[in-house]
């Protein structure tokens, strides 16, 4: 793809945006579990994908482009977290109830779940859910499918009985 | 894996939550580099400020002394080569861009890191070396006519100052730039190792 004039790049990435942003956010959300800095975290990834949409050449898929920088950013900021020695992740605030009780509950209780998760396997974990496929998983976080594959079905296993653990208490 | 599934759709079927438009998201990126435009040119009236200062004191005051000058003129140079290599430095740490492969960002960093290596271990002995030297040569003029316990006085109090400057706050702000690099560093590379075991 090449941008070829200004109004030209900005049709294109709002496109981008509107394709991908409920699902960065989403993302970010597993990383942060905590919605004010999954805003911060999606705000960062357009931003730095604006500020660098001139070099996408379409070498790979937009959508493997656009998650690329967005677990690089998560990752960035789990790292910063470890800088400053701040609380862990899953001690954060998560309580944001919109949704109903129930669902909130679950999805805090997942958020918890994902946190509890090496910083590699919550990257994995969060495309997988949000339904990327495995080759594009593997080109994102730059290893192998067959290492995906085996890496997946354990963390599957991790968070699924993490999960149900704190469903049952 | 019927827990997963159930994880699946709880995960697919969040709430969407209210998110800026991209217009936003494009006015704050053309913000951000803006304002870092702005940190470039305030850095560079740090720096003629910092120059001015010797310059203006060479104009006004009529030394008669060649050394006097070329104190100084070195004075200016040294501190303009330090502000361009700092400036350097601000460049490489912006070229490093999370577009790329961890191992990309990786390679990057570490060539990072060594700049920020040289730049506090051998740049930063050249500077004060070279600044000690230009104000030796430019107190041989100012302190001819003090008396031995003034001359002691300044030159005691100018290097002492330079002598902190190196060992107490350059050394405390070089340890702090190393140990942020090095923690970005450390967990790509215990990431790398991460999915490398699962190879072997």
């Amino acid at each position: 793809m090449h941008v070829t004039t200004a109004r030209d790049k900005q049709k294109r990435f709002e496109t981008l945006y509107t394709d991908y942003s409920p699902k960065i956010h989403r993302l970010c959300m597993g990383y942060t579990g905590n919605a004010m800095e999954a805003d911060d975290l999606h705000q960062e990834v357009f931003i730095k994908a604006w500020q660098h949409f001139d070099q996408f050449r379409g070498e790979s898929q937009l959508s493997t482009w656009i998650y690329r920088i967005a677990v690089n950013i998560c990752l960035q900021y789990v790292r910063s977290l470890k800088t400053k020695k701040t609380t862990a992740l899953n001690e954060q605030a998560l309580a944001k109830p919109e949704h109903s009780e129930n669902t909130e509950l679950q999805l805090q209780q997942l958020y918890t779940c994902i946190a509890g998760l090496a910083d590699a396997d919550r990257l994995i974990i969060t495309l997988v859910l949000e339904g990327v496929s495995y080759s594009e998983i593997a080109v994102i976080a730059d290893i192998s499918e067959g290492n995906l594959r085996v890496k997946l079905h354990r963390i599957k296993q991790q968070l699924s009985k993490c999960y149900s653990h704190h469903e049952r208490i | 894996m019927n827990e997963f599934d159930n994880i699946k759709k709880l995960w697919t079927g969040q709430k969407q939550q209210a998110l800026p438009d991209a217009a936003f998201i494009i006015q704050q990126a053309e913000n951000m580099k803006r304002s870092y435009g702005l940190r470039i040119i305030l850095q560079v009236l740090v720096l003629l400020a910092s120059v001015g200062m010797p310059v203006w004191i060479s104009y006004t005051i009529p030394f008669k002394e060649v050394t006097t000058y070329i104190g100084l003129m070195l004075v200016c140079c040294v501190i303009i080569s330090f502000c361009i290599l700092r400036l350097y430095q601000l460049y490489r740490l912006t070229q490093i861009n999370v577009i790329g492969s961890p191992r990309r960002s990786l390679g990057q960093l570490q060539a990072f890191y060594k700049l920020q290596r040289f730049m506090s271990t051998t740049c930063i002995i050249i500077y004060m070396l070279l600044l000690n030297i230009a104000l030796f040569l430019y107190f041989i003029e100012v302190t001819r006519n003090m008396a031995t316990i003034w001359k002691i006085v300044t030159y005691t109090a100018t290097f002492t100052w330079t002598l902190v400057a190196y060992f107490v706050f350059g050394k405390k702000q070089a340890r702090k730039e190393y140990a942020r690099t090095e923690t970005i560093i450390k967990s790509i590379r215990d990431n790398e190792a991460y999915f490398q075991a699962q190879n072997e």
